[in-house]
């Protein structure tokens, strides 16, 4: 009975796992159409980049056909660029659709690239319910149980699923960590603009350029996390597992930029700052091309949740948030959204 | 009249004139014998290879170290296992070692006060103070918030010229953060530096205040309250200031050391390192010697020490933020009770 019972889970796991598998394990072959959702935001830079006829390599494997605009009205810079890409990306041979549904009949695969991380969720849906592999642009929803939701709906319809700012994508970012002058990563400081959208978490709508990058120095490992807010800075203090520190500092009322200072056991060096959107579209294609993401769903919501922990301890007058403590509350409202 | 208002001209002229060569006669003459207190730090090496070498020109070649008064803290092993050994470096380029403090008041115009040790500073400065002999503190100003404030307390009081300072400061690059930045206003800074701990001292007393003294030298004063988050490899100290910039200190202890700074400005955002080594402040503090004048204020030190002793105290508290003026006024409560005890 018992025997009958664990080989019964047995075949249903493996039968799960080879139709996951199936589904993903050659990737698309290029070359790849895509269709973006929401052109409010990175689509017409994006697709500049992505069909230039004279793109090479990776960026010359996909081409965007067509996009569903989207757009929040309660944002008005969502509507200014949403109306602005509108002739570009016509332009640029995109055809421009009323509905996701009749984009999904055109594309392979999804850019989600709504400026409003509030309808991420529900323009995923269809989606992963035609199971087309799905990059989400920053910042993956608007709440730490939306993003848990995302990357639960992701696994159930066995779909690739990754969300990233471009700010990881850096060279000196990105081989912080493997760099042999720096030994081990002790620490970082990192910084980035981080202008605020009432609608979303503080550092959701733009600090995440700098929260990102932060993390792919660092790596994940987050504990806790106290910050410090006025009008024009914003500095948060994470301490990782094993007693590491990484701090992000968001810039409102001084001169723009991203970049870090690297403590680690051989060296003190300056991290990444932006390489351009380029690195970030060759790793999606990848992406689309393998059905491997380069980050992590723990990954990312680990940097949600450091965020949320930001805001919370904010809340709380600047005390210690533990990113445990946030992620149980997002879990039991992800729950609860089916 | 127009004699006699010629005449009242001279002679007030003839006034100024007997006014500054009495005030010259009263200087002492030049260089400058300073005396050294405290040989237990390899500051009293660096600084007398400074002041000492017969090749320097303009304000090193004013100041001569003449005498010393070896101290020491048998309790703090920095001190007490080199005590002897810099005391006899010192004795073997010609400086006499003396047996107190009294003894070297007699001897010098002014005084480099070196101790390593910051708790018997209030103490050892006393005698200076009453014997107005400008006298510069070497880092830590004091073992306490409470013992900064008297001292500059007592300078004041004896109208003694006096300050304090991590040579850290005066690295040309920070200090131009300061008097002239490349990077428009400063509006934030991240500062860092090594910050190896001494039981008897507020953490970043010890070695850490070399970092925060970048951190203000860039950010100026104004801290309102700071906030604390450490752990056994790493500090970080996240200061606001009264208009709303954020700066930061990182302590480390864990990794490779070095000192810098990330700066925020309204034009440009820009990283600065240790440039320049003792010489540097040593010229500032010959300059103080010569004019009198302090390079950094008595009010920035303090605050300097308040934002040190807030990070103690927000520590203590699990992280909270801790005001600057709450630290200063337990300190002031402090000193006050002192003094009540003493007149008693």
């Amino acid at each position: 009975m018992c025997f009958r019972h664990i080989a019964a889970g047995l075949s249903v796991g493996v039968v799960v796992l080879s139709l996951g598998l199936s589904a993903w394990a050659q990737g698309l072959k290029p070359p790849i159409k895509a269709g973006i959702i929401g052109i409010d935001a990175h689509a017409r830079p994006w697709t500049k980049i992505i069909n230039d006829p004279k793109a090479t390599g990776e960026l010359g494997e996909m081409t965007v056909v067509a996009a569903y605009p989207g757009g929040s009205e309660d944002i008005p810079q969502s509507i200014e660029l949403r109306n602005s890409a509108m002739e570009p990306l016509k332009e640029a041979g995109v055809e421009l659709l009323d509905s996701i549904d009749e984009l999904l009949k055109k594309v392979d695969a999804v850019l989600l690239l709504s400026i409003d991380g509030r309808p991420h969720l529900e323009q995923a849906r269809p989606v992963f319910a035609a199971k087309k592999p799905l990059f989400i642009d920053k910042p993956i929803a608007g709440s730490l149980a939306d993003a848990i939701v995302i990357f639960r709906l992701a696994e159930e319809n066995g779909v690739p699923c990754f969300s990233s700012s471009s700010l990881r994508f850096a060279k000196e970012t990105l081989g912080m960590r493997t760099n042999p002058k720096i030994g081990e990563v002790i620490g970082c400081d990192q910084y980035s603009p981080c202008s605020l959208e009432p609608h979303h978490p503080d550092f959701f709508w733009y600090g995440i350029h700098g929260v990102e990058p932060l993390f792919t120095i660092m790596g994940t490992g987050c504990k806790s996390v106290t910050r410090v807010h006025t009008e024009g800075s914003d500095v948060a203090v994470g301490v990782w597992e094993g007693g590491r520190i990484g701090t992000f500092r968001g810039i409102r009322d001084s001169r723009r930029g991203y970049g870090s200072t690297v403590f680690g056991t051989k060296a003190i060096l300056p991290g990444g700052g932006f390489d351009g959107y380029e690195p970030l579209i060759v790793e999606i294609v990848k992406f689309f091309k393998t059905g491997m993401g380069p980050v992590s769903a723990a990954e990312t919501l680990e940097i949600f949740a450091f965020m949320e922990a930001a805001d919370e301890s904010k809340r709380q007058g600047g005390r210690p948030v533990t990113l445990e403590s946030v992620m149980k509350k997002a879990r039991e409202a992800a729950a609860k959204v089916k | 009249m127009r004699f006699y208002g010629m005449t009242r001209w001279l002679l007030a002229g003839l006034f100024i004139l007997v006014f500054c060569v009495s005030a010259y006669a009263a200087e002492p003459a030049r260089p400058l014998k300073a005396g050294m207190i405290g040989l237990d730090t390899s500051h009293v090496i660096a600084f007398v290879n400074v002041l000492n070498d017969p090749n320097k020109t303009g304000d090193l070649a004013e100041v001569k170290v003449v005498a010393g008064y070896p101290g020491g803290s048998p309790d703090v092993a920095a001190s007490a296992g080199r005590v002897d050994m810099f005391t006899e470096k010192l004795r073997a380029r010609g400086i006499e070692i003396v047996g107190s403090i009294d003894e070297l008041l007699k001897k010098v115009d002014v005084v480099l006060l070196e101790s390593v040790d910051g708790r018997p500073h209030l103490e050892q400065v006393k005698p200076v103070l009453a014997a107005r002999k400008p006298v510069f503190v070497d880092k830590p100003c004091a073992g306490s918030l409470a013992d900064v404030i008297e001292i500059f307390r007592l300078a004041k009081e004896h109208n003694c010229p006096c300050f304090s300072s991590s040579s850290l400061r005066f690295g040309p690059e920070v200090l131009a953060m300061r008097t002239d930045p490349p990077v428009g206003e400063v509006r934030g800074a991240n500062a860092y530096g090594p910050c190896s701990l001494e039981e008897h001292h507020p953490d970043f007393f010890w070695y850490g205040v070399h970092g925060v003294e970048i951190l203000f030298t860039i950010m100026g004063t104004g801290c309102q309250s700071v906030s604390r988050v450490q752990t056994e490899g790493t500090d970080v100290a996240v200061g606001t200031w009264q208009d709303g910039r954020i700066g930061t200190f990182r302590g480390i202890r864990e990794g490779k050391r070095g000192y810098g700074a990330t700066v925020f400005g309204t034009k440009s955002i820009a990283t600065v390192g240790r440039s320049g080594g003792y010489e540097t402040m040593v010229v500032e503090i010959c300059k103080f010697f010569k004019t009198g004048k302090p390079p950094v204020s008595a009010e920035e030190t303090i605050e300097i020490f308040a934002f040190m002793e807030a990070a103690d105290e927000s520590k203590r508290q699990g992280g909270h933020p801790v005001t600057i003026q709450s630290v200063i006024e337990k300190a002031q409560k402090a000193n006050a009770a002192k003094a009540a005890a003493e007149k008693k």
